[in-house]
């Protein structure tokens, strides 16, 4: 019954112009990192000294960079590398942050204080600076990354869910249903998650699209993906010598990680209005 | 049959914590039942009656032991329901139902009728196979006049009318012996109360039920019970069968509560606009000690000022918490 | 001359299969001072018809006919003349006192409000004018300052306000929507009251919309029965309430638990409930509206049903009305 919630959602939300153009971009941005796992124009990490720098042509469709690698072919990859990144990383939020929200508006009392005080205590680090020592102490990597991203998501769903949650709770329907002696899991699992599906749904697209911006912010510092696997922060990394010489180097990975971004901040605005009648008519 | 009724309220008090005032203050309390007694037997329907904050869904919750009271016991088959293990209150709550207000907020959105309806089943009565789950089902929705068809549909396909047929039915399935009725017609359309009013009347005579109606039409309420307990600021002021209560009103209050409601009758108007200047101002605070309801009370006297008054007996059943002689 | 005129108001949603009619063919007056009553259940448009003479309908609604206040035609008149006619000229009270009110700001500041917009009112002189508002509609000080928030107010106190803001600028006209629906019997009486006291006291007109045909009868001189987002029955208290001809008002009526007598000897009486439910606005045909539930029904009535009128000021919509004193079975 959550996928038939989540149907309907989306249902209502193709009626927004904004969840189109968002759902578009991000499905680009999905069928080109799939299609990176088959195909892509040349091998990614293939180098080419003597056809370096090369401008836009139909040999190479955006040219290459400094070590003769086909931008194309590292773009796809690169969109592959971030999604991947990001999913693990709101995917780590969301399988610890959701539970333990839920868990703390059912249980109430000292379960939620602290819980809530765990939150609160996550909240007041800056969220990419910690993501930033922790990849520093624990090894740069894509791996560390993920866990680093998705470590700053848990209070993020956790605080999200626990709200949502507890305006279930006071719901009559729940009163039915612990007079019918129903569990406070069996509450949560039936009644609780298929309410705050939506929502949840909303805030895991905005995640996503930080997670993107923090996996290229990291790998621009060279803490992310790691070479020779491209990766779009590190790209921009790499253009910012050459930024006279070959503009162009720094600004498709700038474009992509815009345009994603923006994809999916569309996306989840265009479902936050499917989900509030209020906002849904004159869109 | 035993002695033992169905449901017996004794000494209920429940009280909440209020917000500090101050940063190290104490926490002030709001006493919601200031010491309740009931007894419910089987078959029978008690009302409670009352305005808002006088502790009538207090009482529901506590019936139902969705929540905890400060002091009191209530009793279902002579069982103490906040002294009972764990496993002897489930076995318990088959016996004991719950119809809500609201038939928007009740039902579940993201459930179809079927899983609605058979929830209590599931959870009470776990050796009910699918089969006769759904057999079940189909009963009390006929029971409620649904057709079976209905258990394949989402509560956003009925009207208000059809849903609180759909909440009946949930509280039906697991065949109680008591069902509490929290304001249960008060959101309904007056030609759709009166529907739901009949149905609960055909389904107290066709399984034996007992209900405790909640509710603040005193109108309403006079239709669906066998006898009433007027509340006032958490205590019973005035009890007794419903129609000696609503024909012959003895507590001040009651007769308040009674007048005030409108009449279809257009002479009124003209006595409302005669004396309608008079009553302009808002209700009085309650005061801290005496009888709560003095403030208001054309009856007030010295007594009152001192003293709280206690239910005792006048004539026919009928129990009134005021120091005045009932004829007066 | 009528304060208010309403002629063949009607009101359509888009809807899956065609527009749907929220109200169809609604046409009333109200004289100045005079206190109208609409009742019904919840769909028959009274809702509707109150938004539609504010101008406040939702978007996506299409309006036809014609909503005269005085002079002016509320359904041509461009938004800013609209504004400075809401507030000043008519009046209006909702339902819900818990979300009418702006929970951030004080009740001295809402009430003053109005005064500022319309009657551009100086600090002083609005001042003085909301304590005396709020005196005339029983919040005396020191209790009730303006300095206090909604949320220190009770239900009762909080409409107080709002019929404080209401009369601020002393319109011709105030409606209230279900004024008392969400207040407690005692309660209810006391703003019931307060609202015919302050409208007969400064010769305000009244439309007290309401689905409680106790509330009509003890407000309105003049009622007009809705159904389905038509008038089926309209007449003075005293006719409608003598000789209900509509078997809707008459079933209405007889569903009403006021109905019942209080007998002493009478345990649980049985109420005559109308069976079926309001036809949803998608679903409605230019017949009668009422066909479906009707004991009285016949063939004849999937023609629209021809306007009768019974007595002076006492009309309705039916093939088939009641006679005076007569049963609705």
């Amino acid at each position: 019954m959550v996928a038939e919630r989540v149907r309907e959602l989306i249902a209502g939300a193709a009626q927004s112009r904004s969840f189109l153009i968002g759902g578009a971009i991000t499905l680009a941005l999905a069928l080109t990192a799939a299609l990176s796992l088959l195909w892509t124009p040349y091998s990614a990490t293939a180098m080419d000294i003597a056809g370096r720098l090369a401008p836009s042509s139909a040999e190479h469709l955006l040219g290459t960079d400094q070590f003769g690698r086909d931008v194309l072919s590292m773009l796809m990859v690169g969109a592959r590398n971030s999604i991947l990144v990001s999913v693990i990383a709101v995917g780590i939020g969301i399988f610890i942050g959701v539970p333990l929200g839920t868990l703390a508006a059912a249980r109430g009392g000292w379960i939620d204080e602290a819980v809530m005080r765990l939150n609160d205590f996550a909240f007041a680090f800056p969220a990419l600076l910690t993501a930033v020592m922790i990849t520093a102490l624990a090894g740069p990597g894509a791996v560390n990354a993920m866990v680093a991203i998705g470590l700053f998501n848990i209070p993020v769903f956790a605080r999200l869910s626990r709200g949502a949650a507890l305006g279930v709770w006071k719901r009559e329907f729940v009163l039915a249903a612990r007079a019918a002696a129903r569990s406070r899991l069996a509450i949560t699992l039936d009644h609780v998650l298929p309410n705050i599906a939506g929502l949840l749904l909303v805030q895991a697209t905005i995640q996503f699209a930080l997670a993107i911006l923090a996996e290229a912010g990291l790998s621009y510092l060279g803490l992310g993906t790691q070479p020779p696997n491209p990766s779009w922060g590190r790209m921009l990394n790499e253009a910012q010598t050459l930024i006279y010489l070959a503009p162009q180097l720094a600004i498709y990975p700038g474009l992509a990680i815009t345009l994603s971004v923006l994809g999916l901040n569309l996306l989840g605005d265009g479902l936050r209005d499917a989900l509030d009648p209020r906002l849904r008519r004159g869109r | 049959m035993t002695d033992t009724p169905l449901l017996a309220v004794e000494g209920l008090i429940r009280d909440y914590a209020l917000p500090r005032r101050r940063l190290f203050g104490e926490r002030p309390v709001l006493r919601a039942l200031a010491g309740v007694d009931l007894t419910v037997e089987r078959g029978r329907s008690l009302g409670i009656v009352g305005e808002s904050g006088c502790g009538k869904s207090t009482l529901a919750h506590l019936i139902l032991a969705l929540e905890r009271p400060t002091a009191g016991t209530v009793r279902l088959h002579g069982t103490d329901l906040f002294a009972a293990p764990a496993d002897e209150l489930k076995a318990l709550r088959r016996h004991l139902q719950i119809i809500f207000q609201d038939p928007y907020g009740s039902l579940d959105p993201r459930h179809k009728v079927a899983r609605i309806v058979s929830e209590p089943l599931r959870s009470l009565e776990p050796e009910t196979d699918r089969v006769r789950r759904r057999m079940r089902v189909a009963e009390v929705l006929q029971s409620v006049g649904l057709p079976a068809s209905a258990a394949a549909k989402y509560p956003h396909e009925f009207s208000g009318g059809q849903r609180q047929r759909i909440a009946i039915a949930r509280a039906l399935v697991t065949k109680p012996d008591l069902i509490v009725a929290d304001e249960a017609v008060s959101a309904l359309d007056v030609s759709v109360q009166a529907q739901v009013l009949n149905l609960m009347n055909d389904l107290q005579a066709e399984f034996g039920l007992a209900y405790v109606f909640i509710g603040h039409d005193l109108n309403v309420v006079r239709c669906v019970t066998d006898d009433v307990a007027v509340m006032y600021l958490g205590r019973i002021v005035e009890e007794g069968p419903s129609p000696e209560v609503f024909s012959r009103p003895r507590h001040p209050y009651t007769r308040a509560l009674i007048e005030a409601v409108p009449k279809p009758d257009p002479a009124r108007r003209k006595a409302r606009l005669a004396a309608a200047a008079k009553h302009v101002a808002a209700a009085p605070l309650p005061p801290e000690a005496g009888c709560a309801f003095r403030p208001r009370c054309p009856l007030a006297f010295e007594r009152c000022v001192a003293e709280a008054p206690k239910l005792r007996p006048v004539s026919d059943g009928a129990r009134i918490a005021c120091h005045r002689d009932p004829e007066v | 001359m009528a304060l208010l005129d309403v002629r063949d108001l009607t009101v359509t949603f888009p809807g899956k299969a065609g527009p749907a009619h929220v109200l169809d063919g609604v046409s009333f007056s109200v004289a100045p001072g005079e206190a109208v009553g609409i009742v019904g259940e919840s769909g028959c448009g009274k809702s509707m018809t109150a938004l539609a003479v504010m101008g406040l309908l939702p978007p996506g609604a299409s309006v036809r006919g014609h909503i005269r206040l005085g002079a002016d035609d509320l359904l041509t008149l461009p938004e800013p003349a609209l504004c400075d006619l809401r507030g000043r000229r008519i009046a209006m009270i909702f339902q819900e006192p818990m979300t009418a009110l702006n929970p951030v700001r004080t009740i001295g500041d809402q009430v003053g409000e109005g005064l500022a917009l319309h009657l551009a009112l100086g600090r002083r002189a609005r001042a003085d004018r909301v304590r005396e508002l709020l005196d005339r509609v029983g919040l005396p000080a020191p209790r009730f300052a303006p300095s206090l928030y909604p949320h220190e107010l009770s239900g009762g106190q909080r409409q107080r306000v709002m019929i404080a803001i209401a009369l601020a600028c002393e319109p011709d006209l105030l409606i209230a929507d279900e004024p008392t629906t969400a207040l407690d019997v005692t309660t209810e009486a006391r703003i019931l009251d307060l609202i015919l006291e302050v409208t007969a006291a400064s010769n305000m007109a009244l439309v007290m919309i309401t689905h409680d045909l106790g509330i009509v009868a003890e407000t309105a001189e003049r009622v007009l029965v809705m159904y389905a987002g038509r008038i089926v029955e309209e007449g003075t208290a005293e006719r409608l309430f003598a000789g209900m001809a509509h078997p809707y008002t008459a079933g209405l009526f007889a569903a009403s638990p006021h109905a019942v007598e209080i007998d002493p000897d009478v345990r649980r009486p049985r109420l005559a409930a109308i069976p079926g439910t309001v036809p949803e606005p998608g679903e409605r045909t230019t017949g009668c509206p009422f066909a479906g539930r009707c004991p009285r029904r016949t063939p004849a009535c999937i023609e629209p049903p021809p306007r009768i009128a019974l007595a002076e000021g006492h009309g309705v919509a039916c093939f088939h009305p009641l006679a005076a004193g007569e049963g609705v079975r």
